[in-house]
């Protein structure tokens, strides 16, 4: 524990209580510790939870793209037609749902976008069962950059309205197609 | 005999939260740090924040809050994290001091005094609207080679091409997006060329790591340029006292907090600054950096102390980045974790006896990948070293009143020493790696695990009489609790 101390300073104190013996010195790891009375012991250091370093990866994986740091407090910047034109918005008619295993935030969707298929990892998962939403007509940007995830690839994104009272997808009126252009 | 050590990890700008790529580097130093009081040596870690600059300028105008306001948040924030981190500075200060103000002014003042300091006018492009002369990153246009649009003013990401704002085409201010102009204005610059016989024999010294000292040769064969030490306001930073109107570049003034928040700590704690600081002082002066700002840290600041009179680094000690799942942290790509973000979701130690397990004494990136992540932490060091000492605290408990053995019934069989790490033993000059101390925490008691039983360490205990109880179990215990 004496080569560990500087690494983990709070660990080698929880053991120095354990041991009832101060490391004082890099040398005292040349001296077995003999003939002392030893405390009851106390969880140096518990296992990681999957699941937390999976949940670390999902925070980095879903909130960051949503909200750069420094840019959601500011207006966003006037952008000109052609800025938006660059963006291919497209009816998709969502054909699956389903959930991804150690990712508590996000679908995996399969999508129709008429001309093909998609794969989209979409967070909306507290907000939506996945059987609830197979069948409706979302909006895809369908030009988004595939993006690699953990669980797979990412080939679009879903739109959906955000705010305190909750999550939304945003969906066309009656008659829309898969595969229509939305601008 | 005890060593005088100051140590430094560069300044944090200011102008965002602290992320993962930040405690690699604190965390490394103060490993060592921690290290060498351990090790009975008069070790002191100082560290601040950087402050100034047309960035941290731009951010607190766009939050509409002063940049004292801005960066009082951050530097709390700051400060926050690297506590949550175990990070045991003797003192953290800010570049936006009294302290710091005095200091870069009276280098300035010898440098001037020692014939180092020249003018002349520079072309730059100027924002008429925001009233500002504009930095090369905050011009954008089309790359003047590939036309790939929306470049930075000083370099294409696609194309890699360098070149200056206004060879961009259709470029626009990022202030305030309309078309900068050309204008002139007097610049002052430090004469960096006239040290190249100095830099060339200190980098030769074993202050460098060797692929840095490599990475010098190229610099002094492309030679050591003017470099130009002055920005025009609106600026936030520190007045030129000869130049109304003129600030130094922040670049100047951040490694001089190094001395400003020695000098903080000096006052408080009655240390003698010239003790560090001089031209012939006794202690070593050790920098940790990423390997980003070598320039800065390996030309211009030890020419620039050398000038003003001072002593000049022991060591720079030069790291890589931290990369997160094999990719670069990047805002853009989703790979960037805060500081913040890991201490929701695991134990920060975790994260330091990672970094230590991984650290090597060069320059490669450091990869954090989740899945070894994990692994390291439950098999190694849960797995290896705590298992030990839980399932023996046990026996000792049952079978032998909770008392350790008086005595090693074989001395000869245990693991204990007094190794020192050949990383850190040595003089400056040498290797800071702490991959080897990691490794024989569990090494070397797992190790003795085998020595001591000849059987299946699970055995229970009670088959055996009392005598051979103690005997395998206290130096079990105390190698792996190593005191």
């Amino acid at each position: 524990m004496i080569y560990l101390k500087p690494v983990m300073p709070q660990m080698a104190e929880r053991a120095e209580a354990f041991l009832g013996s101060r490391i004082s010195s890099w040398k005292d790891a040349g001296t077995p510790l003999t003939g002392t009375p030893i405390g009851e012991y106390q969880a140096l250091a518990t296992r990681v939870d999957p699941a937390a370093v999976k949940k670390l990866v999902e925070t980095q994986m879903t909130e960051t793209p949503a909200a750069p740091p420094g840019k959601d407090a500011a207006k966003p910047a006037e952008i000109d037609a052609e800025t938006f034109a660059r963006m291919d918005l497209r009816i998709g008619r969502i054909e699956a749902a389903e959930l991804v295993e150690g990712a508590d935030r996000l679908l995996r969707l399969t999508v129709d976008l008429g001309a093909d298929r998609r794969t989209i990892f979409a967070g909306i998962r507290e907000a939506y069962d996945p059987a609830s939403i197979v069948g409706r007509h979302v909006i895809v940007v369908a030009n988004m950059k595939p993006r690699k995830l953990r669980f797979g690839v990412s080939e679009g994104m879903v739109l959906a309205a955000s705010g305190e009272s909750g999550l939304f997808l945003v969906g066309p009126d009656a008659g829309a197609q898969a595969g229509m252009k939305v601008s | 005999m005890p060593r005088r050590i100051l140590v430094t990890s560069a300044l944090p700008y200011a102008n965002g939260p602290t992320h993962l790529g930040h405690m690699t580097e604190v965390i490394q130093c103060d490993i060592w740090v921690r290290y060498m009081k351990l090790a009975g040596h008069d070790c002191l870690y100082v560290c601040a924040d950087d402050t100034h600059g047309t960035p941290v300028m731009l951010k607190a105008k766009a939050e509409g809050v002063t940049p004292e306001a801005l960066i009082a948040a951050v530097g709390a924030e700051r400060q926050r994290d690297f506590a949550a981190f175990g990070i045991g500075f003797d003192n953290y200060y800010t570049t936006h001091s009294e302290e710091n103000r005095r200091l870069t002014v009276s280098m300035y003042q010898a440098l001037v005094a020692g014939g180092y300091i020249t003018r002349r006018n520079v072309r730059q492009a100027y924002d008429e609207q925001a009233g500002m002369f504009l930095p090369d990153r905050y011009v954008k246009g089309g790359c003047p080679r590939c036309r790939t649009p929306d470049q930075y003013g000083d370099s294409c990401e696609n194309c890699g091409a360098t070149y200056s704002p206004d060879e961009l085409i259709d470029p626009v201010s990022v202030v305030s997006g309309t078309r900068p102009v050309l204008r002139d204005s007097e610049h002052i610059f430090f004469d960096l060329g006239k040290f190249e016989p100095m830099l060339r024999q200190w980098t030769r010294s074993g202050a460098l790591q060797p692929a840095v000292a490599n990475k010098l040769d190229e610099w002094f064969e492309t030679g050591l340029r003017d470099w130009d030490v002055s920005r025009d306001a609106p600026y936030f930073g520190i007045e030129i006292p000869d130049a109304p109107g003129k600030y130094f570049y922040v670049w100047l003034d951040a490694p001089v907090g190094y001395m400003a928040s020695f000098e903080n700590l000096a006052r408080r704690k009655g240390l003698s600054f010239d003790a560090y600081w001089s031209k012939d002082s006794g202690a070593e002066l050790w920098h940790f950096i990423g390997k980003d700002i070598l320039y800065f840290h390996t030309l211009f600041w030890p020419a620039t102390l050398e000038g003003a009179g001072f002593r000049k680094p022991t060591r720079v000690h030069a790291h890589g980045f931290l990369t997160v799942n094999g990719e670069k942290m990047s805002k853009s790509r989703g790979t960037f974790l805060t500081a913040g973000q890991y201490l929701g979701a695991l134990p920060p130690e975790y994260f330091r006896y990672f970094l230590a397990a991984k650290l090597g004494s060069g320059l490669e990136d450091i990869d954090l990948n989740l899945d070894e992540f994990a692994t390291r932490i439950n098999a190694e060091l849960v797995g290896k070293l705590v298992n030990i000492a839980s399932r023996c605290a046990g026996f000792i408990h049952r079978g032998h009143g909770g008392r350790l053995a008086d005595a090693l019934p074989d001395p000869a069989r245990s693991t204990a020493s007094s190794w020192t790490p050949a990383s850190v033993s040595a003089r400056p000059g040498n290797r800071s790696n702490t991959r080897q101390p990691c490794a024989k925490s569990w090494r070397s008691p797992t190790a003795q695990t085998s020595i001591s039983t000849g059987t299946s360490p699970g055995s229970p205990p009670r088959t055996r009489p009392a005598p051979r109880k103690s005997r395998r179990s206290a130096p079990r215990v105390s190698t792996c609790s190593g005191s």
